[in-house]
């Protein structure tokens, strides 16, 4: 009864690699691909303590807090970090971002936040109540989708729409855009209404998603790319090859083997 | 819903990137290609979507994307809402299975009972070449072997007791 299936023991060693189909990295990679990686910081369970108190304590001094319209402060210092707000939006700030919010206003339906830097939104739908975003130039207004918004170059903000839809303004016009899945718009200082920017770059957002995505792209193209996002040069010794697909932004030494190998090329690093 | 997502994977992620590898003949490929599906299934899911077998549309959906994967679509695609070619299928998911599990057992083995294992099974090295090949001697050869045999053989029960139980 103990007897080895030879033919499914050939087939296995025939294409066995050592860490490969490896469950757990796999499910990893799931996680980063769907976008879900909400951690609540212990700043949120500060705010929690605090609104169970508050309960306790009594309406007067809820009341009171809610005239003042205390602010929450969710900041990155050197690190990507993932926050879940009350209303159940997922935030992802790059570093060097902040975003400020009434925590009492959202809990009531009040959903709007002012933000610094560049973040990555995956608002709760809610067609009751609209998301608003304030940057320092820009307005966003969602019912429930997720985009990227990005001022960290200073002087103009740029929304990327992943899915769902959103009216990108700016901060002080009524007038606007309404931006639908894939597209990115750009706010200068200057300008009164958003300029939409035909981008075939699918990768404003791997920072958050971990996953570089090419569609038939020349590898100087994505070797630019790469060299963006790890902070390095890189060169290719035939520039003739083309990608498509995708792959995680892992270490990037994996990477570069696995274009190598799979271009059948060399990749030189320059720091 | 992400949960029991993952608890899918734990079940199934290796028999079907076992089965993809059968039909792609290449482990990243297969790899890319479940992943894929996986996500597929999440969105379907998400849009309520109803599955009544999880088991065997995950099969079906490895195997379409294979085929779209080698544009031979030689064979008609199963349309998804309706499955009805069970037996065919089944066959490949034990394959799947057995074979997942081997894999398994291969990655338990200890690092040089591995590589040993593998010098004589896949690359059909004579115990004597791979004596000189890693000056070691023939002993510990004979000995790495048996242990390898023995723990693909554990597994190899372990398979035979879960499909006894699953058809019980």
């Amino acid at each position: 009864m103990e007897k080895i299936d030879e033919k499914a023991l050939d087939f296995v060693v025939k294409y066995y690699q050592e860490g490969k189909l490896d469950t757990l990295n796999a499910i990893k990679t799931f996680r980063h691909l769907i976008g879900e990686k909400a951690v609540v910081r212990p700043i949120h369970r500060y705010i929690a303590i605090a609104a169970s108190l508050l309960v306790l304590i009594g309406l007067a001094i809820g009341w009171y807090i809610t005239m003042n319209d205390e602010r929450t402060v969710l900041a990155s210092a050197n690190d990507i970090e993932t926050y879940k707000l009350p209303d159940s939006t997922i935030i992802t700030l790059a570093p060097h971002s902040s975003i400020s919010f009434s925590y009492i206003g959202m809990k009531n339906g009040r959903r709007s936040v002012d933000f610094k830097g560049k973040a990555y939104f995956k608002v709760k739908h809610d067609k009751e109540h609209p998301f608003d975003v304030y940057g320092s130039i820009s307005h966003v207004r969602v019912l429930g989708t997720v985009f990227q918004i990005d001022e960290s170059a200073g002087n103009n903000s740029c929304v990327t729409l992943i899915s769902g839809k959103v009216f990108f303004g700016s901060r002080n016009a009524e007038n606007g855009v309404i931006l639908t899945d894939g597209m990115t718009a750009k706010l200068g200082i200057n300008d009164s209404v958003p300029n939409i920017v035909s981008s075939k770059n699918k990768n404003e957002t791997v920072w958050v998603s971990k996953v570089f995505r090419f569609d038939d792209a020349t590898i100087t193209e994505v070797l630019n790319q790469l060299s963006k996002y790890y902070h390095v040069k890189l060169s290719a010794s035939d520039k003739t090859k083309r990608v498509s697909g995708e792959f995680e932004a892992g270490e990037l030494s994996n990477v570069i083997s696995m274009l190598e190998n799979m271009l059948d090329i060399r990749i030189v690093v320059k720091r | 819903m992400q949960n029991q997502i993952e608890e899918l994977f734990h079940l199934y992620y290796r028999p079907l990137c076992v089965y993809a590898i059968g039909l792609l003949n290449d482990v990243n490929f297969a790899e890319d290609v479940v992943m894929d599906c996986f996500v597929k299934l999440w969105k379907r899911q998400n849009a309520n979507v109803e599955i009544k077998d999880v088991k065997s549309y995950l099969y079906l959906m490895v195997r379409n994307a294979c085929y779209d994967y080698n544009k031979t679509a030689q064979i008609d695609k199963v349309d998804l809402d309706n499955l009805n070619c069970e037996t065919e299928l089944n066959e490949n998911e034990k394959f799947s299975e057995i074979a997942a599990n081997l894999w398994t057992a291969i990655d338990t083995l200890p690092r040089q009972c591995r590589k040993i294992f593998l010098m004589s099974r896949r690359d059909g090295m004579k115990y004597s070449e791979i004596v000189e090949e890693l000056g070691i001697s023939i002993k510990t050869v004979e000995a790495q072997m048996s242990k390898a045999y023995k723990v693909l053989r554990g597994k190899a029960k372990d398979i035979y007791f879960f499909i006894q139980s699953f058809f019980a």
